[in-house]
This record gives structure tokens, C-alpha cells and sequence, in this order.
């Protein structure tokens, strides 16, 4: 058996330099990106974030994630152990220019939030051929 | 504590007595703070859970993006619920190259000892937007039952 054991981690929470004006925590989500030849793959965990609170942006070469998460529990409970915290998730990245901006697509599901990032067609590797004399 | 009198000719003779109580009781909230810095408890068992309760049943929550259904079991055996499940690994189909690896894969298997009986025939459990909820129904002798209070003629 080869079975990793998932390890426990804190939420890692933002800091930002600018001054805070909104209420509330704000989170920086686990991202995985990876690349191959066709496209840049974004992965991002957003537990709790819906459609209607996930807002992605893209400006001046940054592409920016934040996710608005409601409240966790109800109104009429109280709570009796808390092991972690809810808050928005906020992350900002800049995108280098070979990315085609306008084939960007996005999709979310199950708190996974993937967004593809297609190379434009210059900056796909191609094979270089060296002639000898 | 004991309480004084203002004015009462206790209270000059008790003034180092009151100061090693304050020294104490700050001690022990330095402790408490300084432990858990967001008042946060933590078992640091993955995963983390929030428990919390209404008047008919209590609720466990945790936070598993990309997990599905069938991809946890869970079971209630007397008073402790049993979470067991995996968080798989990314689909890049193997073939890619990371710029950035922080999400993590693996299996997870944690024990909440329940502080209260509940209904085992009666728990529903469900993942939205890859947060679990679970709703234990309280059983009947933990419920809060108002007292009806007769009035004596």
C-alpha cells in the first residue's frame, strides 16, 4: 500500500499591505499550476464559494481570483468547537504574454475552481531543425 | 474572590493579595491566547471540523474541495463519528510541468468523539461546493424539553 496520509494545515491567512476597508477574514486558497504545451493550468480551492460569489478578473496582465464564502452555520446554532475559519479567498497572478486573454476559460465545481490559459499559437514549442553542412 | 467593602480597613492589608490574583489570572489568559492564536482549537487532524448545535440536531462541518460522495465513508458508533475518505490527486494527465504544487493529495481518516448522544438512524450528510455538512438529530433524552411550571393556588 502506498497511501499518502493527508496532513493538516492552517489556513493561511492574507496580509496585505494595502489598509483593510471590508470586514471579515480574507484567505489565500492552495493553487496548483501547471503547464504543457497547448495550455497553463490553474487549480484553486475554494470550499464554500458558489458561482455567485466567485469573481475572476483580468487586468493589465494580472488574472485575480476572489471568492465570496456565506455564512457557515445558521442562525438559530451555536457553535461548540471550531477548528477553522471561513473568511473570502483572494489570490492575484500575472500572466506572461503568451497566454491568448481572450480563450481564457474558467469552470467550477465540487469548491475546485480550473481555469485554462491557452497558449497563443507563436509561443507553442516547435521543433527546430539544424541543418548540417 | 471575596468581595470588600469601598472604604473597608481590609482593603490596604489585602492590596498585595489582590495584585498576586490579577498576576495569576493574567498568566493563565496569556496561556490560553498564546495556545490557540486565533481561538481556534485545533486537534490537527485532517480535517478540520466545526461542530455546532440547534435545538433538534447538531452539525459537524468541514472543508473538502474536490472530494465527492463516493469518495468518503462515514459512520456513526455510539457516541463517535468515523470521517474516511481521499482527496485525489490533480488530473494533469501526467504529462505536465508544475509551477506550483500546494494542494495536496492523500487519504484521511479521523475520529470526532461526539459530546452528546444523537439518533444513529437519523444522520444525513451532503457536500456543497466542497464543504460536508452532517445533521445528527439529536436523540430524544438530550433534546431541551421545557418544564412546565404549575402555578400554586
Amino acid at each position: 500500500m502506498n497511501e499518502k496520509e493527508k496532513q493538516f494545515r492552517d489556513k493561511q491567512e492574507l496580509k496585505g499591505t494595502g489598509e483593510p476597508t471590508k470586514t471579515g477574514l480574507t484567505f489565500i486558497p492552495a493553487v496548483d499550476i501547471y503547464e504543457n504545451e497547448e495550455a497553463l493550468t490553474m487549480i484553486a480551492e475554494l470550499p464554500g464559494v458558489d458561482q455567485e460569489g466567485l469573481h475572476i478578473d483580468l487586468k493589465d496582465n494580472q488574472i485575480s481570483i476572489l471568492g465570496e464564502v456565506g455564512e457557515l452555520t445558521g442562525p438559530q446554532e451555536r457553535i461548540l468547537l471550531k477548528e477553522f475559519e471561513t473568511g473570502r479567498y483572494y489570490r492575484q497572478f500575472s500572466l506572461s504574454d503568451v497566454i491568448d486573454q481572450n480563450r481564457i476559460s474558467a469552470h467550477l465545481g465540487n469548491g475546485v475552481l480550473k481555469v485554462v490559459l491557452p497558449k497563443i499559437e507563436k509561443a507553442k514549442p516547435r521543433r527546430i531543425e539544424v541543418s548540417v553542412e | 474572590m471575596t468581595l470588600w467593602r469601598w472604604g473597608s480597613p481590609h482593603l490596604l492589608g489585602n492590596t498585595f493579595q489582590e495584585v498576586e490574583r490579577l498576576q495569576n489570572e493574567m498568566n493563565s489568559l496569556w496561556e490560553r491566547v498564546s495556545r490557540t492564536p486565533t481561538g481556534v482549537e485545533r486537534a490537527r487532524i485532517f480535517p478540520p471540523v466545526v461542530i455546532s448545535e440547534d435545538a433538534e440536531y447538531f452539525f459537524v462541518r468541514a472543508e473538502l474541495p474536490g472530494v465527492e460522495t463516493k469518495q468518503l465513508d462515514l459512520s456513526v458508533v455510539n457516541d463517535q463519528l468515523i470521517l474516511r475518505g481521499e482527496q485525489r490527486a490533480p488530473e494533469d494527465g501526467g504529462k505536465a510541468n508544475y509551477h506550483r504544487r500546494e494542494r495536496e493529495e492523500g487519504i484521511f481518516r479521523r475520529v470526532i468523539a461526539l459530546p452528546f448522544r444523537v439518533n444513529t438512524e437519523k444522520v444525513e450528510a451532503r457536500i456543497k461546493n466542497g464543504m460536508l455538512t452532517i445533521k445528527l438529530a439529536k436523540a430524544e433524552e438530550v433534546k431541551p424539553k421545557p418544564i412546565q411550571i404549575e402555578v400554586g393556588q
